[in-house]
């Protein structure tokens, strides 16, 4: 099977699935969520994951993003298999390689949008002003320079989500997931958001994967990888 | 200090249900502050009642067997007048003794010439007990409740005598009435004295019987040169056990076998007292304790709750799951730190306003009312402080532990 599903195959591979099986167990019932998924993610790719509801891609990306484990089948990040990882080692190797961006932004409501950001970063114990250094570049990347003292209940949705990209780049991932980062926000917004991932993606050369069920993002994008009854489709 | 700010952050997020459980925990270290400084009040001040009012002093030293044989074989346990010296030379070299005084137990009746009631006497050498009287409890000379007999030449006949006792025989100040007692040697013995004040002993066990008397009278009515005890008081008493030690050695090194028993060992009533207080301050601050924890725990178990999916965002951008715990521990125990901060000006307030009111009240066996007053000694006050925070932190910790360990995805999905 090809897992190799993008072109630039020249690129080192940061992500590799082998085999991933995913099932739920509910009251007597079994519910495959992913049946032997093979893929390989490499440095710089910018990848959509489509497919209907119920087709497993947040499964998915819970597994790639190491924030749940495959029922079976073996995962690979940088070389490393992540299902051996004890919590503590996972998390610690988790927020070094992998930014995360969820649909409903899940910025800290406390916090303001310059200390969201950092936070990740804070985590880590790095200084505070180095922290809020970095925040304040990369909000200005992300055009929310004017927004730094605001609350996310102060903000947009575009705006959130922008601060939420924000924070999953701050601690400069080689992998930044998104799971339906435009399913909240209105097509114009959401485009705008890709188009935001995009032009990141190809200045840093930070790899993107993003699952997405809206046909207007999937059809202006190259790599999409469509999923049907947890398996990958490829076409 | 990030998790300081997001903690303090956090308390505010959801300000009734924070004040709510800060105002218990204040209200609940208000409640055990005044209590315990009340209950301090009433040690203290029990304490003075033995050591000065009964005049008990620090220490009591007696030969071996006294408190044990001593009634039934009085002669025995006297010393005569060149044992007493000796042992009293003895102790007043001790670099920690502040007085070192001779005294007598007598036990006779009284009578006005109508009427007779029994008596006990305690017999002083009144200069000695004009020292005693003025020596420091916890920091405190206290003259309230004491009296002495005049040390000038032809007062020996001035007595002092119990109130209960001076009703009861119906004389007073200025009055004479008369002791009949025995000798050492169970002889009858009589003397008329003079009453020269009338007080309470604040002890109603002893109120109607007590009589003060000069100890060269009480001699002359025992047929006695010497004492049965010798009342010690010490500068300093928080080292009463090592220097009770090295009084029993260095008397027995001068060769005389002697007891030495702390005033606390011969307060009637202290012990029980101290007991029964220490039990029902013991029983409300742990009920105190257990509603500072079930209301921190309800707090805590509502924030947990409604942030998981917050809490599975923190997780996931890589914060451990003991920071997180660490997390709702701080906030936990900066509401303990906030309520207890705030309930101490209350504290001292209402210590204050006490000590202005002169309120008093006559404690479980005692005769005389003593001042509310609340003794808010710091060691308590941390200790306190200390117990109301390990609740709260105990409470966050046990609530935050499961969320913690919970798995992320199930946080993330988690829908309040």
């Amino acid at each position: 099977m090809n897992t190799n599903v993008f072109s630039n195959t020249s690129a080192p591979v940061i992500i590799e699935l082998k085999n991933i099986v995913k099932t739920y167990y509910f009251i007597s019932h079994e519910i495959h969520a992913l049946q032997g998924i093979d893929l390989k993610i490499r440095v710089g790719d910018f990848i959509a994951i489509a497919g209907s509801s119920g087709s497993g891609k947040s499964t998915l990306l819970n597994i790639i993003s190491m924030l749940d484990t495959p029922t079976s089948g073996e995962v690979y990040c940088d070389g490393e298999d992540v299902c051996t990882m004890t919590d503590k080692v996972i998390t610690r190797f988790r927020s070094k390689k992998v930014g995360l961006i969820f649909q409903n932004y899940n910025l800290i409501p406390v916090l303001n949008v310059l200390e969201n950001v950092a936070f990740p970063l804070q985590i880590q114990s790095v200084k505070r002003s180095e922290c809020l250094r970095k925040a304040k570049d990369i909000l200005s990347q992300v055009g929310l320079s004017g927004h730094l003292e605001h609350r996310p209940a102060k903000l947009s949705g575009g705006q959130r989500q922008r601060v939420a990209i924000a924070r999953a780049l701050i601690t400069e991932p080689e992998v930044v997931i998104a799971d339906e980062p435009t399913a909240a926000l209105d097509s114009k917004t959401g485009m705008e958001i890709i188009d935001l991932m995009r032009s990141l993606n190809e200045s840093a050369r930070t790899t993107f994967i993003f699952s997405t069920h809206d046909p207007r993002i999937t059809s202006c994008v190259n790599n999409v990888l469509e999923l049907m009854d947890g398996k990958l489709q490829y076409n | 200090m990030e998790y300081l700010r997001l903690s303090l952050r956090n308390i505010f997020r959801h300000r009734t249900r924070s004040i709510a459980t800060i105002m218990v925990i204040f209200l609940g270290f208000t409640a055990i502050g005044v209590i315990g400084g009340m209950v301090n009040n009433i040690f203290s001040r029990l304490k003075a009642q033995a050591i000065i009012v009964e005049k008990l002093g620090h220490l009591t030293i007696s030969k071996e067997g006294f408190y044990l044989n001593g009634k039934m074989d009085p002669a025995k346990y006297i010393w005569g007048k060149d044992e007493l010296r000796e042992i009293i030379d003895v102790v007043r070299d001790d670099p920690d003794v502040e007085i070192a005084t001779p005294r007598l137990k007598l036990f006779g009746l009284a009578s006005n010439g109508k009427a007779s009631s029994i008596f006990i006497s305690e017999a002083i050498v009144p200069s000695d007990d004009e020292r005693l009287i003025k020596t420091p409890v916890d920091n405190r000379v206290d003259l309230t409740g004491t009296v002495t007999l005049p040390q000038q030449q032809g007062e020996e006949y001035s007595v002092a005598i119990g109130s209960e006792l001076s009703s009861m025989l119906g004389v007073g100040e200025g009055q004479f009435v008369t002791l009949l007692t025995t000798t050492v040697d169970g002889m009858a013995n009589a003397v008329d004295v003079n009453i020269v004040d009338v007080y309470n002993t604040g002890n109603p066990a002893t109120n109607d019987k007590f009589i003060l008397m000069n100890f060269g009278l009480a001699q002359q009515l025992y047929d006695a040169d010497g004492a049965e005890r010798i009342i010690v008081t010490l500068k300093n008493s928080d080292d009463i056990e090592k220097i009770r030690a090295r009084l029993i050695n260095n008397i027995a090194a001068s060769g005389h076998s002697v007891e030495v028993m702390t005033w606390n060992e011969l307060s009637l009533f202290y012990e029980k007292v101290y007991l029964m207080f220490s039990v029902i301050f013991g029983v409300l601050s742990m009920i105190v304790t257990i509603i500072i924890l079930l209301v921190t725990l309800n707090t805590m178990l509502m924030a947990v709750t409604e942030r998981s999916r917050e809490i599975g965002t923190m997780r996931a951008i890589g914060m451990q799951q003991g920071s997180v715990v660490r997390l709702f521990c701080i906030e936990g125990g900066m509401m303990a730190v906030i309520g207890c901060i705030l309930a101490l000006p209350l504290l001292y307030g209402i210590s204050g306003l006490l000590t202005v009111l002169k309120v008093t009240f006559i404690p479980p066996v005692a005769s005389a009312p003593i001042p509310i007053m609340l003794i808010l000694g710091p060691e308590k006050l941390v200790g306190m402080f200390a117990l109301f925070l390990t609740a709260a932190v105990f409470s966050s910790y046990l609530t935050s532990r499961n969320i913690a360990k919970k798995k992320i995805v199930d946080s993330l999905a988690h829908i309040n």
